[in-house]
């Protein structure tokens, strides 16, 4: 009976209750939350270590910070973003330091040739790998967390019309450059 | 449209290979990871305390003990007596210039200093990042451009300057953590504590663009949509469909039919604004673009990339380039050399100011004063 209360809890009480130092509370929205923050920072550092350390930090500051977000339809783009930004400070680190960024490959797949769009995934790969952070998490926001025009611009500090666009300018930029 | 839906489906494919599959998350460790790294911080500073005071006591003890002991036992000479109305300070400076260890900031002003003589009223908190280059950090009225709100500084898009001399800054954030900075773009002026945001009836905060001023000093803000100047008290809907602006451009609003033909006929700019973009815009779509001279259209962030600093006799032309590049005729030089600048803008009084990143990840706003920019013994580079 206690689980179903629980589950029928309003999220915006599950908000407050993390906030206010409920364990059971912050730990179910890392349960929820923590996968994306993490394959998003993977997209972002293109290291599974980094983004690792960079989602711990995240949710260092989302321990602090959370009784901040004040709406529950902003926690996971605000959470995304902490690790995004996490993701690129840890980035910005390692650069100071000399280290060379390596481009991920996590599955080993192949990266065969799309005959719809005469590209080669290895080039698109490649691609990816010369953005900047800023677009890679734009891209890992959009793909791998899900997020649409809103959540994004959620993120991003942008309106929505203003994500939309330059989301599709990125893509059309990868496009052209691999067309 | 069908060859761009392909791409998308193969660019999510790809990005969600590069990161790989969903992992069970242990939400357990995750949290009890936190809560240690919490504790450790404050465990780590009590004992650390402890131990630091213990040991600061006794190197002060140590150090008093053997100036007292060197006081006793050597008498003054001549040459150490200061001279009648000499300054304590000027017998400190003498006694450095001959014990002191070369200087490893090369005379800069590293430590944070307040000025009052940068902005008329306002104390600015500075450092001095090059010779003749500050970066400000606070203005005393509760904008630390330092402080992170939560995670990264301020985000600065845009400077504009009044012709008082107040120095007008936006930022944009994804959220904000305490009162002072409102979520979503915001302006507000160094050394005054208000704050505005421009919200339009029934929308979303705009995506700001740029800040200007126009021909009479008033302070216009550019976003995608619309063009609103400020009252005094907030910002307001600008209706004008052409403004001359204080460098003596021309701002115009301008409907996407009338765009799409200037674009393509003389728009001179890098920017990511083409006319199928503006076309397929299904509202009224301002862009903002200056008229150069009647020669040449350019927008506001380009033409934003230059300025020019003056004593009023001389004039030293910048633009943005690996950092900022300053030629006055004789000499070019470079500063802030790599670091990635946005946006420069002359003060009344000559000096030039500019925001871009800054190293240590804070936000970076600078001023290069007019008398480094014009002065002859320039170190040229580049």
């Amino acid at each position: 009976m206690e689980a179903v209360t629980r589950l029928a809890e309003p999220r915006a009480s599950l908000l407050a209750s993390a906030a206010a130092g409920d364990e059971a509370a912050f730990r179910r929205i890392i349960a929820e939350n923590h996968d994306s923050m993490r394959r998003v920072a993977a997209h972002i550092t293109g290291d599974l270590a980094l983004a690792e350390e960079a989602t711990q930090a995240a949710w260092l500051i989302a321990w602090k910070k959370l009784g901040n977000v004040r709406d529950e339809a902003h926690l996971q783009p605000w959470l995304v973003s902490v690790a995004a930004n996490e993701a690129k400070r840890v980035l910005r680190k390692r650069r100071r330091r000399g280290e060379v960024e390596v481009a991920i490959d996590v599955t080993g797949e192949p990266s065969g040739f799309d005959p719809t769009t005469g590209i080669s995934s290895m080039d698109l790969d490649a691609a990816l790998d010369r953005l900047e952070p800023d677009d890679r998490a734009l891209l890992a926001m959009r793909y791998v967390a899900g997020f649409d025009s809103n959540e994004l611009a959620i993120a991003f500090g942008l309106s929505p019309s203003g994500t939309r666009k330059r989301l599709e300018r990125l893509r059309q930029r990868l496009r052209e450059e691999l067309s | 449209m069908h060859d761009m839906e392909a791409f998308d489906s193969q660019l999510a494919s790809v990005v969600l290979r590069r990161v790989g599959p969903s992992q069970p998350v242990d939400d357990a460790a995750i949290f009890n990871a936190v809560i240690a790294a919490t504790r450790s911080r404050q465990w780590r500073f009590q004992p650390m305390f402890s131990a630091t005071r213990f040991v600061v006591a006794c190197a002060i003890v140590a150090l008093f003990g053997g100036l007292l002991l060197t006081g006793a036992l050597t008498q003054p000479t001549d040459e150490s007596v200061p001279a009648v109305g000499a300054s304590a300070t000027a017998e400190a400076e003498r006694s450095a210039s001959v014990t002191a260890e070369p200087e490893p900031t090369m005379g800069l002003d590293v430590e944070p200093t307040t000025r009052s003589d940068l902005v008329a009223g306002v104390d600015l908190i500075t450092e001095e990042v090059e010779p003749g280059v500050l970066r400000i950090i606070g203005d005393g009225a509760g904008h630390d451009l330092d402080e992170r709100h939560p995670s990264d500084p301020y985000d600065l898009t845009s400077i504009a300057i009044t012709p008082d001399g107040t120095i007008w800054l936006s930022a944009a954030y994804s959220f904000a953590d305490d009162d002072v900075n409102p979520p979503g773009p915001l302006v507000w002026a160094l050394g005054q504590p208000d704050v505005y945001t421009y919200t339009p009836e029934g929308g979303d905060p705009e995506r700001l663009q740029t800040l200007v001023t126009d021909e009479d000093g008033t302070l216009l803000m550019v976003s995608d949509k619309d063009i609103v100047r400020f009252d005094g008290t907030g910002f307001v809907p600008d209706d004008r469909v052409a403004r001359r602006l204080s460098t003596g451009h021309e701002l115009w609003t301008i409907d996407p039919a009338q765009l799409a033909g200037l674009l393509e006929e003389s728009l001179d700019t890098d920017e990511d604004m083409n006319a199928e973009s503006v076309m397929n815009e299904p509202r009224r779509f301002l862009v903002a673009v200056w008229l150069w001279n009647g020669d040449a259209w350019t927008t506001l962030s380009e033409a934003g990339r230059s300025a020019s600093a003056s004593d009023g006799t001389r004039v030293a032309h910048c633009w943005i380039e690996g950092g900022i590049r300053c030629e006055d005729g004789a000499q070019v030089s470079t500063y802030l050399e790599a670091t990635d600048i946005r946006q420069l803008v002359q003060a009344p009084d000559g000096s030039l100011w500019a925001i871009g990143d800054h190293a240590d990840g804070g936000a970076g706003l600078y001023r290069i004063s007019a008398e480094e920019l014009l002065r002859d013994d320039r170190a040229a580079s580049g």
